[in-house]
């Protein structure tokens, strides 16, 4: 068997992938992280209280792993679902009562309410701890993106069941938008903007129309979303998780207790 | 590493000098207009999330041969979201959509509206009696088309006292 283990390790299939010895010294686990694609992120090495779970909640990384669940049962979740005011409801009912792996909607579920509270959390602690202060405040405004987008995650994600408790919170949430300073047609500042007498913000320009493409939602709003919750979103935010886990150790590693 | 091999001498002469300035100049230029090909490009992209055709249906509805409204007190019309009333100085429709957040709200018995996502409340006429709707129902135009028909525009509001007499 050492045999075998040996040839293994000698093929240059082996080594085309592995460009370093077996990490049994210092020098060489120094490698296994620089050389690591997934680990080249991390520091190579982390004091002992930077993973104190007392401190850091692993809060962190529990909203990364949730955002891990949420990519594969979501990609699973696409192979069933049609966006369309057609089959949608239709479809989501299906995965309840026809597919055998339905359950992964409920998983996508409850790690979408899950991750909302986890990343509150994690801002919270980090708030706690003081976290924020210089030189990580870069990294706090990053946080605080992942934070909208997360919540536009959820957002998006609500309406696509399309039964009447997602047309009409989508109805509510969006209407929210119409009040909004200078981007809504019954917000503040929306008089300023008239070109020739003619106002340039209005319900068919303002900020809820860019979100629903149509003054109500309707099918239109449902494609919209289902793009922007399954392509657009989850895209910035896999950017901006790179640009925060990055930053995590560029700025000297996870904070110390004061 | 060429400019090391080129003697001071030269270096200093004018038309040296020059060359190099029209060589960054060709070179920011061309940076430049690539710079603002893609700006340009991304205003004209900010463009399409604004569809040029309104997805829904045209806002203007015929609702029926006017006569039928005469004297009928109240008509509901689901797929439009208004009702069309009608008292002894014309015909008047009020809007279903809740000022609120746009919910839908449902006409009771004794004739009062109320909206069943956050308790807002509208008397007959439309107006608020319970909060957290900031403003009346929304009356919508009425206008008879050459063919008889009752028309309502529901993007176009009129005020309370207003009333098609036919």
């Amino acid at each position: 068997m050492a045999g075998l283990g040996e040839m293994i390790r000698e093929s240059q299939i082996w080594k085309s992938i592995f460009r370093h010895p077996m990490p049994v010294d210092r020098r060489n686990r120094i490698v296994v992280m620089l050389t690591n694609f997934f680990l080249h992120l991390h520091p190579v090495s982390i004091k002992k209280q930077g993973i104190a779970l007392s401190y850091t909640w692993c809060m962190g990384g529990v909203t990364f792993f949730l955002f891990l669940v949420e990519t594969v049962t979501g990609v699973l979740l696409m192979f069933y679902y049609r966006p369309t005011v057609e089959w949608a409801y239709t479809d989501i009912q299906m995965l309840r009562d026809v597919h055998s792996l339905g359950i992964l909607r409920e998983i996508h579920r409850w790690a979408a309410h899950a991750m909302v509270i986890t990343v509150w959390l994690h801002m919270y602690r980090v708030f706690l701890t003081g976290s924020y202060k210089p030189p990580r405040e870069f990294n706090w405004v990053v946080g605080v993106l992942l934070l909208l987008l997360t919540l536009l995650l959820s957002f998006t994600g609500y309406l696509l069941p399309w039964d009447q408790l997602a047309v009409w919170a989508i109805t509510v949430g969006s209407n929210m938008a119409r009040a909004h300073p200078f981007l809504g047609n019954e917000g503040p500042g929306q008089q300023l903007l008239t070109l020739g007498g003619v106002d340039m913000i209005t319900n068919a320009s303002d900020a809820r129309f860019a979100l629903l493409a149509a003054r109500d939602v309707g099918e239109e709003t449902l494609n919209r979303f289902y793009i922007l919750h399954c392509i657009a979103i989850p895209l910035g935010v896999a950017l901006l998780l790179a640009i925060h886990f990055w930053r995590v150790r560029k700025d000297g590693g996870i904070s110390g207790p004061l | 590493m060429r400019d090391e091999t080129i003697r001071d001498d030269l270096k200093a002469s004018p038309r040296f000098q020059l060359e190099h300035q029209r060589r960054d100049f060709l070179g920011m230029a061309a940076m430049w207009s690539a710079a603002s090909a893609i700006f340009v490009a991304l205003l004209g992209a900010m463009r399409l999330p604004i569809p040029s055709v309104f997805p829904e249906s045209n806002s203007r509805v015929k609702l029926g041969s006017v006569d039928l409204f005469q004297g009928v007190a109240v008509t509901p019309f689901v797929e439009q979201r208004l009702w069309v009333f009608s008292d002894d100085q014309g015909l008047y429709a009020i809007s279903a959509i809740c000022t609120h957040l746009g919910c839908l709200v449902a006409r009771q018995e004794d004739g009062e509206f109320d909206c069943p996502c956050h308790g807002s409340r509208f008397d007959s006429q439309g107006k608020v009696t319970k909060g957290p709707a900031p403003k009346p129902l929304l009356r919508l135009a009425l206008s008879v088309s050459p063919d008889g028909q009752l028309v309502v525009d529901r993007q176009q509001t009129v005020g309370p006292e207003v009333r098609l007499k036919v």
